[in-house]
């Protein structure tokens, strides 16, 4: 399919997981093997192509297109949310196998024999695996208004993984979990969730609050090691140091210097006040 | 005394159990309260000695009238004594769950009164948890030896898993390292929890409401180098307890001595190589298919600590080998060193769609450096293997002892250092 003739056929793919779903559903039964371009509301097909008008993509479109696309294969359906979630731009990948798949069967993307089932697979594992290793990891304290603030610095854009996990864990508990990344943060306060960005979501991150908890479970960590058994190599191993920046009972330096809160709003481009 | 320091000294009297899983629970958050249950368990943090936390390990008390030898908080041992109260332990669980520093609560305690009052201590624990925090979070009691099953009862109603850990293999070691414990009463108690957790799954199909005892089931440990009864004994206790109790776990602890005793082995170094064999041996039998005879036998009493125990077995059995990864079944699959769980299941996957190539193995998973020498594709071998010793030296992952040179493969390794050699025959526990 020529660059012109997939614009006509898709949507302009804003980056969005929406719009994902909706071209791999397209994918799943079109005729011909898509070409996939970067996403952009402007993006055009080549210097000698005419713009092309841009199909109308309604929500019920979008949901149904969901539905779809999990009917089909459950999981090709997670490998998209995985996929739209990776930082590696793999997307192109799953909607070159979603329309193979869609020619010879979802059992297509359990076959490790083809190089792009494995190389998608593997894009997706990462994420996975950095959703399951963050759900451990995040660290939350207690601010003085009484919110509870993570910092984050995720390798993939996977906040909206996080969400689901830590609002079922918490309970009526309001707090917020800010990827310092991408200057985004979900803040959730019972029932309603809302998101932030940029000066907003710095706003929802720790303070230098006092507390007593972190300094417990400092006496704990150091507590439970047997030194016996000492083995740091493989401590690094199964928690690689980028991570302990912000573990209170690893972000200790041989100053006894605090945790870098203060740091916090550095990593977003601004000094701290 | 202070929180922080009592919190240090009864964190550091648990840290010799190895038990820290947080899986095999879905409980569900109750309405207005707070945590859940995370089936596959999370990791919140590792020490520095390699270990997972994900619980807040502790012991209630590290007073004890018990003088086992191995423990260092035996009643001989001159150690400074804690307790906690209820309150603090409820306060400390729920602080740190907020903050996500764990999934919950791992509860023991030394034995410093009756075993019923220490018992219902650790209920009054997980009750306030429960009904009055409504916290639906992870909870790991310990079955304190000698209480009475209405109380083991009570404790599973609360508790996601319950655990008594039997700490010697057999009754003669236990009569001489731990003589006020009783392995009839240990093992009477997993019965218990073992048979209780399957009337109450019994109940939960049929009946909507019925309470779940212990729903991640019980687990046990086993202290590794204390005591001379070698891997075989060791393996083939874990393997019944699996069988007729339904255990989760085992777990096994090397030995660390804690203070002089002229009852206990003299070593400079916890058995670490030995510890990880059985958890392979371990890992063999419960997800492998492997038994314990297979593992281990009268000629083969102590696990290889140069080879795995998976390798070993298949370099015993080359008429076995090479397996047809075209046309093997799953099972036959498994047993090929170098195959896992998830490349077993690749290789299936992969041969429906006729694609199955020798290149791909190593991109599915497969640990070539050992497979190769033990698969074939379509009958051809993927790699002539060289004379049995070279292949052994090839595929050791540690050297060999240094008292166990020999030119054939599957020559029984010389026993640990350390282990004295007993003259006697060991008694093995008779399971009811």
């Amino acid at each position: 399919m020529s660059p012109a003739n997939f614009l006509r056929a898709y949507p302009s793919y804003d980056g969005s997981l929406d719009t994902l779903v909706l071209i791999l559903r397209r994918a799943l039964d079109a005729d011909e093997r898509p070409d996939f371009l970067p996403c952009g509301e402007d993006a055009q097909p080549s210097l000698f192509d005419e713009p092309v008008a841009r199909q109308a993509s309604t929500g019920e479109e979008m949901s149904e297109a969901a539905r779809y696309l999990r009917a089909f294969s459950g999981l090709l359906f997670d490998l998209a949310i995985r996929a739209w979630m990776s930082s590696e731009g793999v997307e192109d990948l799953l909607i070159d196998l979603a329309f193979q798949a869609g020619r010879e069967g979802p059992e297509l993307l359990e076959d490790y024999s083809i190089p792009q089932v494995r190389a998608l697979r593997a894009a997706c594992q990462r994420v996975e695996r950095e959703i399951h290793r963050l759900e451990g990891l995040a660290r939350f304290s207690l601010r003085r208004d009484g919110l509870y603030s993570a910092p984050l610095e995720p390798d993939h854009n996977i906040l909206a993984a996080l969400l689901p996990h830590f609002r079922r864990r918490f309970g009526a508990q309001p707090f917020a979990i800010v990827d310092l990344r991408r200057c985004l943060a979900l803040e959730s306060r019972g029932d309603q969730v809302r998101a932030h960005s940029g000066a907003e979501a710095r706003s929802l991150l720790p303070d230098d609050a006092d507390d007593g908890a972190l300094l417990l479970w400092r006496r704990y960590f150091d507590a439970t090691e047997n030194p016996a058994r000492r083995n740091p190599a493989l401590q690094r191993r199964l928690m690689p140091a980028r991570y302990w920046k912000y573990l209170p009972e690893l972000a200790r330096s041989t100053s006894g210097r605090e945790p870098p809160s203060a740091d916090y709003p550095k990593l977003c481009g601004e000094t701290r006040l | 005394m202070d929180l922080g320091v009592k919190l240090s000294l009864l964190a550091a009297a648990a840290r010799y159990d190895a038990s820290c899983a947080s899986s095999g629970s879905s409980r569900v958050p109750a309405p207005g309260g707070l945590g859940a249950g995370c089936p596959a368990g999370v990791c919140h943090s590792w020490t520095g000695d390699g270990r997972c936390i994900s619980l807040l390990k502790l012991l209630y008390s590290n007073a004890c009238r018990n003088d086992c030898a191995y423990c260092a908080c035996r009643s001989s041992a001159d150690v400074e004594r804690a307790s906690f109260t209820a309150e603090e332990l409820v306060r400390l669980t729920i602080g740190f769950y907020r903050r996500n520093y764990i999934e919950g609560l791992f509860l023991s305690s030394g034995i410093f009164s009756d075993p019923d009052i220490v018992m219902e201590r650790l209920i009054e624990v997980a009750r306030l948890l429960r009904e009055r925090e409504g916290f639906s979070g992870y909870i790991h009691l310990k079955a304190i030896p000698g209480c009475g099953e209405r109380l083991l009862r009570r404790a599973g109603l609360y508790a996601d898993r319950l655990s008594a850990n039997i700490e010697l293999p057999t009754a003669t070691s236990l009569a001489k390292l731990a003589p006020q414990k009783s392995g009839k009463e240990i093992l009477g108690a997993m019965r218990f929890m073992g048979e209780t957790e399957r009337e109450t799954k019994d109940d939960a199909r049929r009946l909507r409401f019925a309470p779940r005892f212990a729903p991640a089931g019980q687990s046990t440990q086993l202290v590794v180098g204390a005591s001379p009864e070698p891997d075989r004994t060791i393996v083939s206790l874990a393997e019944a307890l699996y069988r007729r109790y339904g255990l989760r776990r085992v777990y096994y602890s090397a030995f660390i001595p804690v203070a002089p005793d002229a009852r206990l082995p003299a070593i400079s170094s916890p058995p670490l190589v030995r510890e990880h064999r059985l958890y392979q041996a371990d890992w063999l039998m419960r997800c492998y298919g492997f038994a314990a005879g297979e593992l281990l036998d009268e000629a083969e009493p102590v696990l290889a600590t140069d080879i795995d125990p998976k390798t070993a077995w298949a370099l015993r059995h080359p008429e076995l080998f090479p397996v047809d990864a075209a046309s093997a079944d799953y099972d036959r699959l498994l047993r090929v060193p170098g195959v896992g769980v998830m490349g077993a299941s690749r290789i299936i996957a992969a041969r429906r769609s006729g694609r199955l190539r020798p290149e791909d193995l190593a991109r599915m998973g497969i640990v070539m450096k050992r497979a190769r020498w033990f698969l074939s594709i379509r009958g051809r071998a993927l790699a002539a293997p060289p004379p049995p010793e070279r292949l052994r030296r090839f595929l050791a992952d540690r050297p060999p002892p240094a008292s166990s040179v020999t030119d054939s493969v599957g020559a029984r390794p010389a026993a640990p250092r350390g282990i004295a050699a007993s003259g006697e025959r060991q008694l093995e526990f008779e399971f009811a």
